[in-house]
């Protein structure tokens, strides 16, 4: 059975797994990029399922200098910076996992403008992404092959 | 308030409450509401990320404060989850019409926050009035 590595800030995406994949896929979870790494380096995973905006986890937890991004993006403004690292959480988790190597298919619940998406597969590969909880569409889009 | 702001909140009411709301009652096959179903879709409704949807849409889009009031998506998808709030009794009753009721209610939520979101991006409440937002 293949492995479905879940990554979310809450339980959403995991329940709604559970309840809906789990007689096609063996589901792990991780809730932030250190607990994802740490999983794909100790177990293999097939595909990933990830949730985009991480608005309820802590700048500690979150992939992403706040500062920094005031800095470029919002004239200094952390509040705004913090928001925008969280709401693009799931890219940046993304980011960091291919940039350890691990090229798995990645699929996200959102409705990525088409140009958006042209940009995330050029630069991240395999990625797919659904507008809706969908259990279906989203089983073949974790289990299409590229 | 910025206009990326307003995309933002709009974007964030169809993440945080569009999408989690419909996520059940897309994926009831042919009514066939089983206790697991059934309890997924009172969670989506009344303890979305802690609290419950109307809650959750009000904190984002204040009726008072918020640009977003403005367009007719954002009364449409109130006035919906004012209803899908009035049916709590019913639902945690666990009543077939109710559940039925509230999953097609649901799929309106999410598709008008989908709108509203859409047309956050373009701009005008109503009509486009070149890229502005009110």
């Amino acid at each position: 059975m293949n492995r479905l590595l879940v990554i979310e800030d809450g339980n959403e995406y995991a329940e709604f797994a559970r309840l809906f994949l789990a007689a096609h896929f063996h589901i792990v979870v991780a809730q932030r990029a250190a607990d994802a790494l740490a999983c794909l380096r100790a177990q293999p995973v097939d595909v990933l399922l990830i949730d985009l905006r991480f608005d309820r986890a802590v700048e500690a937890d979150l992939v992403g200098d706040v500062n920094a991004t005031a800095h470029r993006l919002f004239a200094g403004d952390r509040e705004r910076a913090l928001r925008h690292l969280q709401d693009q959480q799931g890219v940046l988790i993304l980011a960091e996992l291919r940039a350890a190597g691990f090229g798995q298919r990645a699929v996200f619940i959102h409705e990525f403008l088409p140009r958006r998406m042209e940009n995330l597969r050029r630069l991240y590969g395999p990625v797919h992404a659904l507008p809706t909880f969908d259990c279906a569409a989203l089983r073949r889009a974790l289990e299409e092959e590229d | 308030m910025f206009r990326s702001d307003i995309r933002r909140a709009a974007s964030a009411l169809a993440h945080d409450v569009g999408k989690y709301v419909a996520r059940t009652a897309r994926n009831v096959p042919d009514g066939a509401w089983t206790p697991e179903l059934a309890s997924m879709l009172l969670r989506d409704l009344y303890d979305l990320r802690g609290e419950h949807a109307l809650h959750a849409f009000l904190r984002l889009a204040p009726a008072a404060t918020s640009p977003l009031a403005a367009f007719p998506e954002w009364t449409t998808a109130h006035d919906l989850l004012r209803e899908l709030d009035a049916m709590e009794p019913a639902l945690r009753a666990l009543e077939a019409p109710a559940l039925e009721s509230a999953a097609h209610l649901a799929l309106r939520v999410e598709v008008a926050l989908g709108e509203l979101a859409l047309r956050a991006r373009i701009g005008a409440p109503g009509r486009r009035r070149k890229g502005k937002l009110p």
